[in-house]
């Protein structure tokens, strides 16, 4: 019983990771806070809902936690190849940003965004 | 309908408008890298959601599709990245103050 009530409740709270994701994926102003937004999430639903389902079921803990451990290696990386690829085509910024801390594109205003 | 039923009900729901959402953004995106990152985020939520339905059917096979689709889509995601990462040059302020010594030595 315990168990059940701890799986359900890791699965709920990845679902509604999953919904958090899909909200900051629609309603941030420019791609890279689009992009932290959804990463994030999207990783820590997917971790929630494999130990879950692992909890549920002791027969899927193994591929659960190899699953974990795929994701944790691999959606970081995909994030930060987005981003390079979107920072070097000069995606354009919202405009509540305050600086460029990274400063390596060369627009006339060293890396402060105006 | 036992507790079981409305929990997963309730998950699903909330994981198909997080995947609904995405898709919008796919279909609305301005540019390329924010369609790609909906389809990326789609990716992950559908591992996410298979997990959920090896979990239902009581499947073992299913865990092994999650994992071949994780890795086919980080691959996907890569290759479109560097795709539109394209011949995009950014010059970095090292180069040129690199290019601005060089033409201070010529002067």
């Amino acid at each position: 019983m315990l168990r059940e009530m701890v799986g359900y409740s890791l699965v709920g709270i990845g679902a509604f990771f999953y919904f958090l994701a899909g909200l900051g994926l629609l309603r941030m102003p420019d791609i890279y806070t689009k992009l932290q937004t959804s990463t994030k999430a999207t990783t820590l639903g997917t971790f929630s809902i494999a130990l879950g389902v692992g909890i549920l079921d002791f027969s899927f803990l193994g591929k659960a936690i190899l699953l974990i451990a795929f994701i944790a290696l691999t959606n970081p990386v995909a994030a930060s190849v987005m981003l390079r690829a979107a920072y070097k085509n000069k995606a354009p910024v919202c405009k509540e940003t305050v600086i460029d801390e990274c400063g390596t594109m060369v627009d006339g205003n060293g890396g402060d965004v105006k | 309908m036992s507790g079981s039923m409305v929990i997963d009900l309730i998950v699903f729901i909330l994981s198909g408008l997080g995947v609904f959402f995405s898709l919008l953004r796919f279909l609305k995106g301005p540019s390329s890298f924010e369609r790609l990152a909906a389809v990326d985020m789609m990716n992950v939520m559908f591992i996410g959601i298979i997990t959920l339905l090896a979990f239902m059917s009581k499947n073992n096979m299913y865990m092994d599709i999650a994992i071949m689709y994780g890795l086919l889509a980080f691959i996907e995601t890569i290759v479109f990245a560097r795709y539109l990462e394209g011949k995009a040059k950014t010059t970095t302020k090292r180069q040129v103050e690199d290019s601005q010594a060089k033409s201070g030595e010529v002067k």
